[in-house]
């Protein structure tokens, strides 16, 4: 026989933050991951919002507004890590105005939508521009590399992954 | 423009490394933006986008250690506290009788008799033939340094404990990491030194009066909060007041990983104490 939880104990027992954690964890790095984009960063920033949660997070809150904490927490540490010369932040841009248009079904995980997303910016590149990316950001080749990959010069992979990264940023910021 | 084109580059340099941006790396907003583009690019990796299992667990442990109490149980120091005041200071390693060894062990760790049986724990395996010889040469000799023995005597001998879960497994254990555990009793240290060396479970009670140490990773050290006992990874005397290294424990490690320590599951009545005082 099933034991049955009262209703009013469940919504009171309140989660240890272990259970936060790893319900929790690869979604934010990969939230950060995206927005760093290289892997010590986003280990480091993981480990300090999981460490803040540990000492200020009270595990009694709803759900949803324990993860909203930890992604505030998150986003705060992202904006340091950017943060320009003269110590103001370089704004990140904001997923919800850029991407709200985008077609993603609701019951995947954020860290696919967030995949499916920069998969979609991707596509909608001209093909040199992808083939410059690809090398470049995702199989992680040098710039030598890819310019013999390309058939082209160093000085020439320079500019095209710029001008590849400028029309991305565009198109990320206006949608499909 | 053509230093943009630079600075762009080395911020993507430094993102194919999975590294930081360069400290001296001033990027103007634009460019900026442009990385910001191109991290978000790269999370279109799901393979990149996902943590390191290692880290994952890593991190488990680090925020389970943090959540523990860094206090020993009450019973735990009361034992300590009433009886360490009587034991001489010995002024040497080399003038340490066995007899009395065992009894600073046995006081420093909840009044657990150390007896005859030494244990090595190695990764996935047991030298149980090694340390009983580096323990009988180092008995031999009135010496029990922990540099003359490799192997020190287990802290719980074998007709005394039993094998309990760590909870912990050799996936969450990073080279140069340690992981604080509670074993019936006793309350220890998971460490790998990082050296490709073993494994080490080690009691995580200052020798010198029973203090719980607290691992610090930057300097790969146990240090201890009351005195400045500090210890190695290993758990070697470093500097301080302490003269005996951490007690070892035997470990076995099961074939999914998981780590179990050689412990007793009860503080024994402080009374058994008095025996190591008899001759």
């Amino acid at each position: 026989m099933e034991t049955m939880i009262p209703r009013e104990a469940a919504a009171l027992a309140p989660r240890s933050l272990d259970a936060i954690y790893r319900e929790h964890v690869h979604a934010i790095y990969a939230f950060i991951y995206g927005r760093v984009g290289n892997r010590e960063t986003a280990e480091d920033i993981t480990s300090e919002v999981f460490i803040k949660a540990l000492a200020h997070l009270d595990p009694s809150r709803e759900a949803r507004s324990v993860a909203a904490w930890l992604y505030r927490v998150a986003r705060n540490a992202i904006a340091d890590y950017w943060r320009g010369p003269g110590g103001a932040p370089v704004i990140a841009l904001e997923e919800a105005r850029a991407y709200r248009t985008l077609p993603i079904a609701p019951d995947t995980s954020r860290q696919e939508q967030t995949a499916a997303r920069a998969a979609l910016v991707l596509g909608q590149l001209p093909d040199n521009y992808r083939t410059v990316l690809s090398y470049r950001l995702l199989q992680g080749l040098s710039v030598a590399e890819t310019a013999a990959k390309m058939g082209t010069s160093e000085a020439n992979v320079k500019v095209l992954q710029h001008r590849a990264l400028k029309r991305a940023a565009a198109l990320r910021e206006v949608g499909p | 423009m053509s230093d943009d084109l630079e600075r762009l580059n080395r911020a993507l340099d430094r993102m194919a490394a999975e590294r930081p941006n360069p400290e001296d790396l001033d990027l103007d907003a634009d460019t900026a933006a442009l990385a910001q583009t191109a991290a978000f690019l790269k999370g279109a990796n799901l393979e990149r986008s996902t943590p390191d299992e290692a880290f994952v667990e890593r991190l488990a442990g680090r925020l389970g250690d943090l959540q523990r109490p860094q206090v020993p149980p009450t019973a735990f120091r009361q034992n300590v506290m009433d009886d360490a005041p009587d034991l001489p200071e010995p002024d040497t390693h080399a003038g340490l009788s066995r007899r009395h060894m065992l009894g600073r062990i046995a006081s420093a760790a909840a009044g657990i008799a150390a007896g005859t049986g030494a244990g090595a724990a190695l990764r996935g395996r047991t030298d149980e033939a090694a340390a009983a010889a580096a323990y009988e040469r180092g008995s031999r000799e009135g010496t029990l340094r922990a540099e003359a023995a490799p192997y020190r005597a287990a802290l719980v001998p074998e007709d005394r404990g039993q094998w309990f879960e760590t909870g912990h497994s050799l996936k969450a254990l990073a080279p140069g990491h340690a992981i604080l555990f509670r074993a019936g009793a006793i309350a220890g240290y998971l460490v790998d030194p990082g050296d490709g060396g073993p494994i080490h479970a080690l009691s995580a009670a200052c020798t010198h009066m029973g203090c719980q140490v607290a691992w610090r990773h930057a300097s790969a050290d146990f240090l201890c909060p009351c005195h400045g006992a500090r210890y190695g990874a290993a758990g070697d005397v470093r500097s301080g007041i302490a003269r005996h290294p951490l007690p070892r424990m035997r470990l076995k490690v099961d074939e999914r990983g998981g780590i179990s320590v050689w412990s007793v599951g009860d503080v024994p009545p402080v009374t058994t104490l008095s025996r190591y005082d008899e001759p």
